[in-house]
């Protein structure tokens, strides 16, 4: 089939919502929260730290999973992992957000590829980021996102796709 | 088991690319670095996956950021914009194309096995900046390969591991 922007929107919104449902199926499992994509907001640190997973896509579909959230946020996913009981130390924080971003990439992944029927994608390991005024730019990549607000915090699910154009040198 | 030595290929590739833009460039050194690292002023991240998966970080500064990109616009550039960003991911991807088809090469014919397909895939490249920031890009302990490019630090944390 030839890829007409109509067929690769609709298979971009297919990816996407695959990639919403591994999220939230992740979410139930995991923290015990059973949570639905919102209507837009904001995530205002207002002096917390923002917090990023980003997970590169590559294959048949170039692009990125973003996860945002502020680092506060992300601790109570990470406290929820830890059975409730309190991180040792700051670097837990990373251990427990990676593993928790394997998961929910990994289903994704797992999902896309079983309604594709041949290997879609590959992802590549979660890597996090922290810092006050976090600026992460995927250029020359059309993304959708998703909302969540639950007890837990604020998340956004950010899945940018490209047609894998770049110009060789 | 690879056969062949990482840090060749990224230097080698990073030489290819450095000279071919037209900035000076000195390989330095590599040292192992915590599964934590405090990255730089200005960062690409790329994911690699396939039979080898894992990120390739390149952290630099705002002058060596403008400066390439000034070579690949052709033009003054003032401010880190949208197409300062795009010129960079163009730049960050080319590099991390040419290294997985350097590995391709190296691990194109084994001898226990015959002709291998290695499959190994670059996603795009995602700019990463903030004030006091802090990444992990695995939960393993990463390698960090230092450069100076026009005697600015340029740095490029890996963790790569074959599947």
């Amino acid at each position: 089939m030839e890829n007409t922007t109509e067929v690769l929107e609709s298979k971009f919104d297919t990816l996407f919502g695959l990639a919403k449902r591994s999220f939230e199926e992740i979410m139930l499992e995991v923290t015990g929260e059973a949570i639905q994509a919102d209507g837009e907001f904001s995530i205002q640190p207002e002096n917390r730290l923002s917090l990023s997973i980003i997970i590169g896509i590559s294959g048949n579909t170039n692009g990125r999973i973003l996860l945002n959230t502020s680092v506060d946020y992300g601790k109570n996913i990470a406290v929820a992992m830890n059975f409730g009981d309190p991180l040792e130390n700051e670097e837990d924080l990373h251990v427990y957000l990676a593993e928790f971003a394997n998961m929910f990439c990994g289903r994704a992944a797992t999902h896309i590829n079983n309604a594709f029927g041949k290997r879609e994608i590959w992802i590549s390991p979660p890597a996090i980021f922290s810092a006050k005024d976090l600026d992460i730019v995927t250029p020359n990549v059309s993304s959708m996102k998703a909302y969540y607000e639950c007890s837990l915090g604020k998340f956004i699910v950010d899945m940018g796709f490209s047609e894998n154009t770049y110009d060789e040198f | 088991m690879t056969n062949f030595n990482l840090i060749d290929i990224f230097s080698q590739v990073f030489d290819d690319l450095f000279s071919y833009i037209g900035l000076n460039h000195k390989f330095m050194c590599e040292v192992p670095s915590s599964s934590l690292n405090s990255t730089e002023m200005v960062n690409t991240l790329v994911g690699i996956s396939g039979d080898m998966e894992g990120n390739v970080m390149f952290g630099y500064t705002d002058k060596t950021a403008k400066e390439i990109a000034e070579k690949l616009i052709g033009g003054e550039v003032k401010e880190i914009d949208i197409f300062v960003k795009a010129a960079l991911a163009d730049f960050y991807s080319e590099f991390c194309k040419r290294f997985t088809n350097k590995i391709k090469v190296e691990t194109a014919f084994d001898i226990s096995s015959g002709e291998k397909n290695y499959i190994l895939l670059s996603s795009n490249p995602t700019y990463i900046s903030g004030e006091d920031m802090f990444g992990a890009i695995s939960k393993v302990p990463s390698k960090k390969l230092f450069f100076k490019v026009n005697n600015e630090k340029f740095g490029i944390a890996y963790s790569l591991e074959q599947k």
